[in-house]
């Protein structure tokens, strides 16, 4: 080898990515059980409204919101949040997380790869990205009224995101309706969604 | 050996030899039983640059050179994670390897470290930001941060931080981080692929062979090969012990070769000619003598013997038998030893002398792998010549079968074509006359060859797969740099900042350069930048008063922020768990530190003018260092062949007239035809330290038809010589390192241009230089 070129080695492997590895690591655990929620739908396209209220520990209201999305599965999700503030958010398995401002700008979010991998897996129905983060598990729900609904949560599989998110919970029926957010410091955050237009994936 | 018919004082010098022999031999077994006797690392063949430069360079290298990375990706990203961990699993069994994980506390500790630190640092964009944005934008930034469901990375929580300082400065510290999915395999995604990482380092040093297998064994059992793309599986590697691997497989390859390859040839040409048990034993003998001798002398004066030097030092054995073969037919001829002994002596001490000397010359090369080479054949050929002359005292009768069929080979078949030859005396004359200067000219029109690449010992898959891993994870340029120097560690700092500032601005990319600042700034830089965040987001008319309000908040919690500002963060107070996360770090000490550069970046040349007028900058390019170190080297040493040329040359018309002509003829012929043979993309320094050898090994050559006659016996005993040296330099020509190429292929073509050229010029000169001697029954 050009023997000068052994330093580039060294220190390729300086630069590499301590912090990621540290903030989202973790195991990958066994596949999604698909059949714990054979109801849920196959999502091509959806569009709808949601509700957001962020519970922050430091402040004394929540912090409450609305706004609209669309999800198409080649592009990803628009997110719209109206009121109280308008901003637009993009998520796309490529792109990743961008922010779009008024100008149409687009800055990208870094590190946001894990909030963005659940929001896909969510919108699209399918859950095997989140399996590399999450521990998933059916929890009971009141099925009194509908058997159709069912509650999942998802657990941190390392002590690194655990520091960070205390879990995941998201519940449905044939569609997702909602998830909730619990981080370690007590904060935490719900999204109801309500949908307007569904267009399923062909059979 | 007949002991009963050898004098007293034969037999003493019989038993000194025998004595020295065996010391050698158990001298070399002890240091090879000890252990680390032989050493691979290819940057010993490197002359030491300045000593500051060698310094920071042994800074990093110490740190990192054990630290290796395996990228792997498969169409199937799933499939690809599950063969990583595999691969990782086995790797991580060894226990000469340890394995990189997803260690939390590295950013726990980097976290509670910078905790107090938080309100005086800035990532540069932040700072701007904070500089020339309005309390009312900076605000709003927040409250839609809060609002919106996927926000970025943050060190610290809302509470404690809630403008998210500390997440800002610690991505502009690490801006490849966030490119990374951090499973327990890391990956990235680029181009479509997914490439997982695996990253460990070796617990010794890479060119410990122990280390290597450690390695290779995992690898070879996983099938993987840089580049190899079998079952959609790609594997890349980087790492220097990758290279040090290779380099060793390499040398001891062709340590096998040229040594199996001469070893053979020269039983092949003794058996057919001598058919002789004795002659092989002669041949033998010679051969232990001049190894066991060589390897002594450079066990001593060495610590370690090179892998290099003993894949170049295996022409040795070509070497060493040149002088058993002129004893060995002088011998059958003479059918006396001592008569053998006396008639080759002047001859063997005048061409030992002179190959001895040439390859001595080397001593002044810079180069340790070449001063290494020169010890260890200058002390083979003294071995060599020692074996012979003893060999003449202790040898007696020897039957010779079909002999003289090999002695009339010269005289029947050679010696008429050279005679037609020199016939065309007036038009050979013009071709020699006209040949030199053609020869020099062509030489001078191939120009010269300082590429540093001369020194490459990787393959070229090595090589492609090192550069791929380098642009996926946008490695650091380490042959550009700067130094910057002050006298303490805050003025270090301050110019470091000043530095930093002036490349930012002139390239479009704000993380082109690593520095200590970004982690540790200056106390100046730290204090401002505490001021501004006091006043810009924490004061009376501040951007958390109005973020407060659009939250309906009354900001009691933030009411201590910021703290005062804390004088602690300099570099000598970083722990080193968390120094060693950041080179530059590593790459300070009281008086230097080290600004790195990532690979493409490009200054414009008003940065640079800047740059260069800077006090205590200074910038290094290795690559244009060390081939001016080359450059300068090879005409260093261009003059010393000159001048030993010259002297040379006196020295031939002083001790033999006009015959002496002829031997200077020979040898610039020898030298200008293999120089011009073999330098097509230039002569570089090692071509120019091989003439030194064909100078020597063609003046063996000449000297000995000079001293012994142009008769068949010599030209059987050069033949011989020149075939067997041919044959080992030619293996070395074949080989994968540019520098033994050039070195085998210039003394290769040299050897061939005195084998046949010598004997011609000698009957130009008037046939056989020398009446024979009265000794030789030719």
């Amino acid at each position: 080898m050009n023997i000068r070129l052994c330093l580039p080695v060294l220190l390729a492997c300086l630069s590499m990515a301590v912090l990621p590895v540290a903030v989202f690591g973790n195991e990958a655990s066994a596949s999604f059980p698909v059949d714990l929620v054979p109801q849920l739908r196959q999502i091509h396209q959806l569009e709808g409204s949601f509700e957001q209220t962020r519970h922050i520990s430091v402040l004394s209201l929540p912090l409450r919101s609305s706004g609209q999305f669309t999800y198409r599965q080649e592009e990803g999700i628009v997110w719209r949040t109206l009121e109280p503030v308008a901003s637009t958010v993009r998520i796309s398995p490529e792109q990743g997380v961008v922010i779009v401002d008024d100008s149409g700008n687009q800055q990208p979010v870094a590190a946001s790869e894990l909030i963005g991998g659940i929001f896909l897996g969510i919108f699209s129905a399918d859950f095997s990205r989140l399996n590399d983060y999450f521990a998933i598990e059916k929890q009971p729900v009141d099925t009194a009224h509908d058997s159709r609904h069912w509650r999942l949560q998802l657990t941190p599989l390392q002590a690194g995101l655990a520091d960070h998110l205390q879990a995941v919970e998201i519940r449905g029926a044939e569609l997702v309706e909602a998830i909730t957010l619990r981080e370690a410091n007590g904060d935490r955050t719900e999204i109801v969604f309500k949908a307007d237009k569904i267009v399923g994936k062909p059979d | 050996m007949t002991q009963s018919r050898t004098p007293v004082w034969h037999r003493f010098w019989i038993a000194l030899w025998l004595l020295v022999l065996l010391a050698s031999g158990m001298y070399c077994g002890e240091r090879i039983i000890r252990g680390a006797a032989f050493e691979s690392n290819i940057l010993g063949l490197i002359p030491p640059q300045d000593e500051g430069q060698m310094n920071l360079h042994t800074g990093i290298t110490k740190d990192f050179e054990k630290r290796f990375v395996i990228l792997l990706s498969h169409p199937d990203p799933g499939q690809g994670t599950a063969l990583a961990k595999a691969l990782k699993m086995q790797l991580a069994q060894q226990s000469l390897l340890s394995m990189d994980s997803a260690d939390q506390s590295t950013l726990a500790g980097l976290g509670d470290f910078f905790k107090p630190y938080r309100h005086q640092l800035l990532a540069a964009q932040m700072r701007e930001k904070l500089q020339h944005k309005d309390v009312e934008s900076l605000a709003t930034t927040v409250v839609n941060d809060l609002y919106n469901p996927v926000s970025g990375f943050r060190l610290y929580p809302f509470a404690d931080d809630p403008f998210n300082l500390g997440g800002a400065w610690l991505q502009s510290v690490f801006p490849e981080a966030a490119r990374f999915r951090g499973t327990d395999i890391p990956s990235l995604q680029t181009d479509g692929r997914t490439w997982h990482l695996i990253s460990g380092q070796v617990q010794g040093s890479p060119f410990d062979l122990a280390n290597q297998q450690a390695l290779s064994t995992v690898l070879d059992d996983f099938g993987a090969q840089p580049g190899q793309q079998e079952n959609g599986t790609t594997l890349l590697f980087s790492g220097l012990v990758f290279h040090a691997t290779e380099a060793s497989r390499i040398a001891r390859f062709e340590i096998s070769t040229v040594g199996s390859g001469s070893l053979l040839g020269i039983f092949l040409l003794v058996t057919m000619v001598f058919r002789s048990r004795r002659a092989l034993t002669a041949i033998a003998f010679t051969l232990a003598s001049s190894t066991l001798l060589a390897l002594a002398i450079t066990f001593a004066v060495f610590e370690r013997v090179h892998l290099v030097t003993l894949a170049l030092g295996t022409t040795l054995l070509g070497l060493a038998v040149d002088y058993c073969f002129h004893f060995l037919i002088k011998y059958r001829v003479n059918a006396d030893a001592l008569v053998a002994g006396r008639l080759i002596r002047k001859g063997l001490l005048i061409s030992a002398g002179t190959s001895i000397a040439a390859y001595l010359i080397q001593l002044f090369s810079p180069f340790p792998g070449l001063q290494q080479l020169a010890v260890f054949i200058a002390a083979g050929l003294v071995g060599a010549c020692g074996a012979v002359l003893v060999l003449s005292l202790c040898f007696h009768e020897m039957p010779s079968p079909g002999f003289k069929r090999w002695l009339g080979f010269f005289p029947a078949r050679v010696q008429p074509a050279y005679a037609r030859l020199s016939n065309y005396r007036a038009p050979l004359y013009c071709l020699l006359v006209a040949l030199l200067p053609l020869l020099a000219a062509y030489l001078y029109w191939q120009g010269n060859n300082d590429d540093i690449r001369l020194l490459n010992t990787s393959s070229q898959n090595l090589l492609d797969s090192e550069r791929q891993v380098q642009q996926l994870l946008g490695g650091i340029d380490p042959q550009r740099y700067w130094v910057v120097e002050g006298d303490d560690q805050q003025q270090i700092l301050e110019r470091t900042e000043m530095l930093v500032a002036v490349i930012d601005d002139g390239n479009a990319n704000p993380a082109s350069v690593q520095a200590i600042t970004a982690m540790v700034p200056s106390l100046a830089t730290q204090k401002a930048d505490h001021t501004l965040i006091a006043a810009k987001l924490y004061g009376p008319d501040g951007a958390l008063v109005v973020m407060c309000a659009r939250l309906q908040s009354d900001c009691s919690h933030w009411q201590s922020l910021p703290a005062d500002f804390n004088e602690d963060l300099i570099p000598a107070r970083i722990p080193t768990a968390l120094a060693s996360q950041f080179p530059p770090l590593a790459l300070t000490d009281k008086h230097h530190t080290i600004v790195l550069q990532r690979q493409g970046t490009a200054l414009s040349q008003q940065s640079l003018d800047s740059l260069a007028q800077m006090p205590g900058v200074t910038y290094v390019d290795q690559v244009q260092g060390l081939s001016a170190t080359l450059a300068a080297f090879r005409a260093e040493v261009s003059i010393l062949l000159g001048v030993f040329l010259a002297v040379f040359a006196l020295a031939c018309l002083v001790f033999y007239d006009r015959r002496g002509l002829v031997v200077l003829v020979c040898v610039l012929v020898s030298m200008l035809g293999s120089l011009a043979l073999s330098s097509s993309g230039g002569a570089t320094l090692f071509h120019i330290l091989a003439l030194l050898l064909v100078m020597g090994l063609t003046v063996d050559t000449a000297v000995f038809y000079l001293e012994l006659g142009l008769d068949g016996e010599t030209w059987l005993a050069s033949t011989l010589a020149s075939l067997t040296s041919i044959l080992a330099f030619g293996l070395l020509a074949l080989s994968q390192v540019p520098l033994l190429h050039h070195f085998g292929s210039v003394v290769f073509f040299g050897l061939l241009c005195a084998w046949l050229i010598t004997p011609l010029l000698f009957q130009l000169a008037g046939g056989n230089p020398i009446p024979a001697h009265t000794g030789c029954k030719s």
